[in-house]
């Protein structure tokens, strides 16, 4: 792959980690089964999120396809942070190591980063801000900016030697980013899937409730990390819909730092969108670290009463 | 309708199990089966073969 791309610098800094290139798996969408697919093409490693806990996940039906993406609710099965840890080595592929967490309360977030405080294999931790506080009803995290806040905070504390990134969800995302970056968040990583439901009308039944994720929802996670690009200083890691190396070089322009490809790997190979990525630079004469909000000032960011 | 057919074919014997799938390469644990002794395994990896004694069905 590197011979391919003689001449053009896919590398960028993120948090001070040099990355080979700007792209990550998004966590939940790479097993260690499919690592053999994408060597030399990710930047960093980013396996499914892990709980305190084992979780056995969701009943099926898991996954429903829609036009332009697909629905999941898998739950957040994995074996339990330390399982999970047991295993980490397999997804040892030389790059930085990132892992995802995701816990019921403030307390757990704050107790799996001092867990993964001790390993020196974990070079970031990503916050799951998309799961439910079970102290706040059932809410999800990042459906107060307090709340937010709070929960980076307590990480923060907890794991004070590592970067952090605060993954968000769409609603709320420009408040909840500069609550997460108040908390001392090193990145945000922004967007995670948006609500969705499917439905099976010839059995009339609910078929998948859960997040809708793939091109589909593109645009809406471009014009996410656009506006968290412009209201907050800390990195933003891109995620949600990219399909191409255009779409990389979007999410980049946009004000991403590095990108990440999920639902995407289902479809395609990985290293195909490393590639085209790859071209467009060689074609506009830039390295990746370039992009990362080269538009900024076209257009004054606006946080309301557009859209009519 | 696989359920059924358990009952009358009775054990020893296995079944092929093709739940919806997204990636079809592990990651994405969305072909799960229930099994016994709780909890889900994956029908793309883990399967798509699996005897009878291990599905909860």
């Amino acid at each position: 792959v590197r011979e391919r791309m003689a001449g053009v610098d896919l590398s960028v800094n993120l948090c001070g980690l040099a990355l080979e290139t700007p792209l990550m798996p998004a966590s939940g969408t790479l097993a260690k089964e499919a690592l053999g697919e994408v060597e030399g093409v990710y930047g960093a490693m980013l396996p499914k999120t892990t709980t305190p806990r084992a979780r056995a996940g969701n009943p099926p039906p898991r996954v429903a396809e829609t036009p332009a993406g697909m629905v999941n609710s898998i739950g957040l099965q994995n074996p339990g942070v330390e399982g999970f840890l047991q295993d980490l080595d397999a997804f040892d592929l030389g790059v930085p190591l990132f892992v995802s967490v995701a816990g019921d309360t403030v307390a757990e977030f704050a107790a799996l980063c001092e867990r993964l405080a001790g390993d020196d294999r974990i070079a970031a931790v990503e916050l799951n801000l998309s799961c439910p506080n079970v102290e706040c009803g059932g809410l999800i995290f990042c459906a107060t900016s307090a709340s937010v806040e709070e929960v980076v905070g307590a990480c923060r504390a907890a794991l004070p030697n590592r970067p952090i990134f605060a993954k968000l969800t769409n609603e709320g995302v420009v408040e909840n980013a500069r609550a997460a970056e108040a908390a001392e968040a090193d990145a945000l990583t922004v967007i995670n899937t948006l609500p969705a439901l499917t439905i099976d009308a010839h059995r009339q039944k609910v078929l998948v409730r859960g997040g809708l994720s793939g091109p589909a929802i593109k645009p809406v996670a471009l014009r996410a990390v656009y506006e968290v690009a412009g209201a907050v200083e800390v990195p933003v890691i891109g995620s949600g819909g990219v399909v191409s190396g255009l779409d990389v070089a979007e999410f980049m322009l946009a004000g991403a730092t590095a990108v990440q490809v999920g639902t995407a790997s289902f479809v395609r190979d990985p290293r195909e969108i490393l590639d085209e990525f790859s071209a467009y630079l060689q074609e506009a004469g830039l390295g990746a670290g370039d992009l990362t909000g080269a538009l900024r000032g076209d257009h004054p960011v606006v946080t309301g009463g557009e859209g009519r | 309708m696989l359920a059924a057919v358990k009952r009358v074919a009775g054990s020893g014997c296995q079944f092929s199990v093709e739940e919806r799938m997204g990636c079809g390469n592990g990651s994405c644990n969305g072909c799960v089966v229930p099994v016994r002794g709780g909890g889900y395994v994956r029908s793309c990896v883990e399967g798509p073969v699996f005897g009878a004694e291990v599905l909860a069905w």
